[in-house]
């Protein structure tokens, strides 16, 4: 019996000698732990620490790369924890930015940028400051498609067949396409599907740019001059929008009951006929037309695009950041910068080994393997204009790309970050109101019964607390920015 | 007579067939719309017999073997090291706490009791997990965790109390040891209390992904359901951002998770069987005592 309890007596005693050895040595060379936003892949293991070897020979620093798929469960645990990272995705929706900033989660960048001026010159000054938070820049943006523009698309097929002539732009914005649902109706008998709602991007056709995220109440007319914070749904806009919509399924131009998006394999017709759908696309980035026909094999052709935007919601919506207890910051931005800069790098993490994940059709663009997965977010990991085009995109994407980024209209309020902490119960409130309304959108409930309730119900949830304290925050930073 | 009777038994069997019906269509749909192919659920909907029959959904999962073999390795591993061990301590813990004479019977109930009501937190067990006890990657920090539960043990305490004192005094008087008073007599005879309590533990073991979220980081020892977890999570990645970035492949949806349904819940299908007998018996034994 004692010869029993003093072995559990030595065993725990063990653990506690085992636990002891946890710690690194610290060789003064320095190690990074990067908590990446990326996939666990059969082979991420070998990749990664490629990877942490190239960044070894280049600039003399390794890393341990943690692959983190649910972000958001752990990363407030291992920060909360005061466990040693370095390197930290945040953005406007996952690891929330804003929150990290006011929980001094952080590390200011601005003079650590002084030592990695090739991670500087991948964006302008205006794209640095539009990246601020309370006048300091916190993260780096992975460079992408900033500029948020929405846009129709129709199928390439109904061109030819219903005689459209899109060198005039016949479709400048949505009540344009009454022809278009017109002419489907009499060739086809039946009516078109829009599937898309207002929410989305959808507002900033209207000259709309959302503070808050999609569909939120509190917008500004971004080319007003005018930067008072609204309620949209408040708007002659929106009510417009709403009749239309009405209109058009009471005229039975448009589908009477709810469609999603994704629905549009149902709809797709032979080359030689008409198909019914116009489609919807929150974002026209260069290419998409080639991302709609990989994932539902449908040619489509711009015939709307929306000037796009740039606003710094848009900005922070992909970041890497620096822990502020991080013991190598300097280290830290300068992989950062490799990551950002090295294109070997870049696409080692992003693509795998050549010949093993992917084969090169060409010097910049490559054939993904079928039989060996390796598929990582490339927007997560850092410059995704480093990178390989693939089958279906142009060979300029990244050109285009940066053109539409360098020609798009920039937010009056570029930098105005919203603190939502003080209006998340009225954000999950009117959110709610405006879930239970969606059919209006679609014009398929009546908006002379439901349009009021909607406004009332959206009062009762607070949105007017909500817009006015949107204006006292857009106050406070006009006062001290402009 | 006979012809009520026959109308009786029948009514009943109609009953009893509709409930076990409800209780099995939610099943075979699981396992139909598993095998029916994306598109014929976008065109026909979910349907008790798959309109376009597909293996893509388990295509998908087990496109890389050695991951799933892995993980169903870990899952079963920390399921039989965790059940056996947990069921071991909390029963020696559950023993004593019943004993009538034993004096710090009540003190250290409450310590037991007190866990069922306050705990630590997140961050402090996460915290004493990886930095005190340097558990991170480590496969007792699947284990360790959720080795004992409060209520499990107060259980536990419940069937052996039940268990007659004057057993356990002649035992003594005959010169048998606590030890083997304890694996000889008490055990065998709390039997059906430890089979419902380790079930308990078996299910807990296997469903539990959120240990091996929180603490392993490197290598491929993750859990079947933490694996799961994490197919599902990227193919919702790969919606949200669809519109965002170009993703050239294209995932299976509505299918894929069925389909996860059934590789994570299968095993303990089979497994329920063995231990239903104790199970509706432990029940009503607590139920009665509690």
């Amino acid at each position: 019996m004692k010869k029993k309890l003093a072995l559990l007596l030595a065993l725990v005693m063990a653990l506690g000698v085992l636990a002891g050895c946890g710690g690194k040595a610290n060789d003064g060379e320095a190690h990074l732990i990067w908590y990446a936003r990326i996939n666990k892949e059969p082979d991420s293991a070998e990749v990664f620490q490629k990877v942490s070897d190239m960044a070894q020979e280049k600039i003399g620093i390794s890393v341990d790369i943690i692959a983190l798929e649910d972000y958001d469960g752990k990363m407030p645990v291992i920060q909360a924890s005061g466990e040693d990272y370095d390197i930290v995705y945040t953005s406007s929706v996952v690891n929330n930015i804003y929150k990290n900033v006011a929980n001094g989660n952080l590390l200011a960048l601005d003079d650590l940028l002084d030592e990695t001026p090739a991670l500087k010159a991948v964006f302008s000054d205006e794209i640095w400051d539009g990246a601020r938070i309370n006048g300091k820049i916190y993260g780096v943006p992975n460079q992408q498609i900033f500029a948020r523009g929405p846009g129709y698309l129709i199928p390439t097929q109904n061109i030819k067949l219903m005689g459209i002539d899109l060198s005039t732009n016949p479709y400048k914005s949505l009540e344009d396409y009454e022809s278009y649902f017109k002419a489907i109706k009499e060739k086809t008998g039946s009516y078109g599907y829009l599937p898309h709602t207002w929410a989305g991007d959808g507002p900033q056709a209207y000259g709309f740019e959302q503070l808050i995220g999609s569909g939120m109440p509190g917008v500004i007319r971004y080319k007003s001059g005018n930067l008072e914070v609204i309620n949209q749904y408040e708007s002659q806009e929106y009510l417009d929008h709403l009749n239309l919509r009405r209109r058009w399924v009471v005229e039975g131009l448009t589908q009477p009951m709810e469609v999603s998006v994704d629905d549009i394999t149902k709809y797709t017709r032979p080359e030689n006929e008409i198909m019914p759908w116009l489609h919807f696309l929150n974002t026209c980035a260069p290419g998409s037309e080639g991302t709609i026909k990989g994932n539902y094999n449908v040619d489509m052709t711009f015939s709307t695009k929306t000037e796009g935007l740039v606003s710094s919601y848009s900005l922070v919506s992909t970041m890497a950041a620096i822990n502020s207890d991080s013991r190598y910051p300097v280290e830290s931005i300068k992989f950062i910068e490799l990551l950002n800069t090295d294109k070997d790098i870049y696409r080692t993490l992003t693509y795998g080994f050549e010949g093993v994940h992917y084969t090169k059709t060409g010097e910049n663009s490559i054939e993904k393997s079928t039989d060996n997965s390796y598929t990582q977010p490339a927007w997560a990991i850092g410059n995704t204009f480093n990178g390989f085009t693939l089958p279906g995109q142009d060979a300029d994407v990244f050109e285009q790309t940066k053109a539409v980024n360098d020609a798009a209209f920039r937010s009056p309020i570029l930098g105005f970050a919203v603190d939502q902490e003080p209006i998340k119960l009225q954000m999950a409130n009117c959110s709610a109101v405006l879930s239970e309304f969606g059919g209006m959108e679609l014009g398929i409930v009546d908006p002379e019964v439901d349009y009021p309730r909607m406004i009332e119900k959206l009062k009762v949830a607070g949105v007017d607390e909500l817009i006015a304290n949107l204006n006292e925050q857009l106050k406070a930073w006009l006062a001290t920015n402009k | 007579m006979k012809h009520s009777n026959i109308f009786v038994k029948g009514s009943v069997h109609l009953v009893l067939i509709i409930l076990s019906l409800m209780c099995l269509l939610p099943f075979i749909m699981i396992l139909s719309v598993s095998l029916t192919s994306e598109a014929g659920i976008q065109a026909n909907g979910y349907g008790l017999i798959p309109s376009q029959w597909s293996l893509e959904a388990y295509k998908y999962i087990f496109r890389n073997p050695t991951e799933v073999i892995s993980a169903y390795t870990t899952t079963i591993f920390v399921t039989v090291v965790g059940t056996i061990s947990s069921t071991v301590i909390m029963s020696m813990m559950a023993y004593p706490l019943a004993r009538q004479d034993f004096k710090l019977k009540n003190a250290l109930s409450f310590f037991v009791y007190f866990t069922m009501l306050f705990s630590g937190g997140l961050v402090p067990s996460y915290i004493l997990v990886t930095k005190y006890l340097g558990l991170k990657d480590n496969v007792l920090a699947l284990i360790l965790p959720i080795l004992i539960s409060g209520w499990n043990t107060m259980l536990l305490r419940m069937f052996i109390a039940s268990i007659p004192m004057s057993l356990i005094e002649a035992a003594n008087l005959e010169g048998a040891s606590e030890f083997r008073i304890f694996f000889t007599i008490v055990f065998p005879l709390a039997k059906v209390g430890i089979v419902t309590v380790a079930l308990f533990q078996v299910l807990a073991f296997w469903n539990d992904w959120y240990q091996a979220m929180l603490y392993i980081d490197h290598g491929n020892m993750t859990t079947l359901q933490y694996m799961l977890y994490r197919v599902m999570n990227k193919v919702n990645l790969a919606k949200e951002y669809g519109g965002m970035m170009t993703t050239q492949e294209k995932l299976p949806n509505e299918n894929l998770r069925m389909a996860l349904c059934v590789v994570a819940a299968g095993p303990t299908l089979v497994v329920f069987p063995f231990f239903q007998k104790y199970f509706s018996k432990g029940i009503t034994v607590g139920g009665v005592k509690g």
